[in-house]
């Protein structure tokens, strides 16, 4: 695959890992059997996406404090602080889960303690998710922009 | 291949995180609280119930939201249902959005910053050399 396609797959990729983040935010809205399933399917896009910026986490890492630019650096505090918090929230949301635990047979207690650590953890996923989107919008835009220039050559070639 | 063993150590780094969170948080004998909790979000007795029961009807639990929540029905299809859900619920959403998009202007804000000081910091080693 080619490097533009390669980044367009890329941006569907992570838009609908995207949407799905902010559906499983809400599962006031959503119902809680759609909150649980999407959220153990998120976590498996999750594990996909960080599979396939593998390399890049891998060499940020490894030169974190020498060869790593500041963006770099400050890309992957926050990409560390967001997997955490998604990690914690898909624990605690395990431990007071009402339909994907029940469904394997499995009835969990109910505690206080886990609501409130799946609340916390849901908060710090929502800002750092949020955080992680902004700190990519140039490389959103750079991926958007010749998919606008290929369609204005199309639309010119037609008229 | 390659993805496959990544996949793998993601979430063996995310079983790695999970144990100490568990080992952290890992929650004290509760039943107490929980009866109170559930009880003051309409699951359990009501005694004395917050309002009296209309004629034929249960007691109105005392936060509606948290009892649609944790209510049995809500795990399979009840009142937390897409759909059956009265409009405020929809308010949620919005609010998710807002934050995530205050977070992101955040996170774009914080991206030109620091590559602002980096390009100054280059150039000025790059003036310092020539």
């Amino acid at each position: 695959m080619s490097g533009k396609k390669q980044n367009r797959a890329d941006l569907l990729f992570d838009m609908a890992i995207g949407a799905g983040s902010i559906l499983v935010m809400v599962p006031l809205t959503t119902g809680i059997a759609f909150h649980e399933w999407l959220s153990l399917a998120f976590m498996a896009a999750i594990s996909l996406h960080s599979a396939l910026h593998w390399d890049w986490i891998h060499d940020t890492m490894e030169g974190f404090l020498k060869r790593s630019t500041a963006e770099s650096r400050l890309n992957i505090i926050i990409d560390s602080i967001l997997f955490s918090a998604l990690v914690v929230s898909m624990l605690s949301g395990l431990f007071i889960s009402k339909a994907v635990l029940p469904a394997l047979g499995i009835k969990p207690g109910f505690s206080l303690v886990w609501r409130r650590a799946h609340a916390a953890a849901a908060s710090v996923s929502l800002a750092a998710l949020g955080v992680h989107f902004g700190m990519h919008t140039a490389w959103l835009i750079d991926v958007l922009r010749p998919a606008a220039m290929f369609q204005n050559q199309i639309e010119g070639e037609r008229r | 291949m390659k993805t496959a063993l990544r996949i793998a150590a993601v979430w063996i780094i995310a079983a790695v995180i999970a144990f100490a969170a568990y080992s952290i948080i890992q929650p004290p004998d509760e039943s107490g609280i929980v009866q109170s909790y559930a009880e003051g979000a309409g699951l359990g007795k009501q005694q004395p119930p917050a309002q009296p029961p209309a004629e034929g009807g249960d007691a109105a639990p005392l936060y509606p939201r948290r009892a649609a929540l944790f209510s049995e029905s809500g795990a399979s299809g009840g009142p937390a249902d897409i759909g059956s859900l009265p409009s405020g619920h929809w308010t949620g959403l919005g609010l998710v959005l807002l934050k995530f998009a205050a977070a992101a202007v955040l996170g774009s804000l914080a991206a030109g910053t620091v590559r602002k000081i980096s390009a100054k910091k280059r150039a000025a080693h790059a003036a310092s050399a020539a």
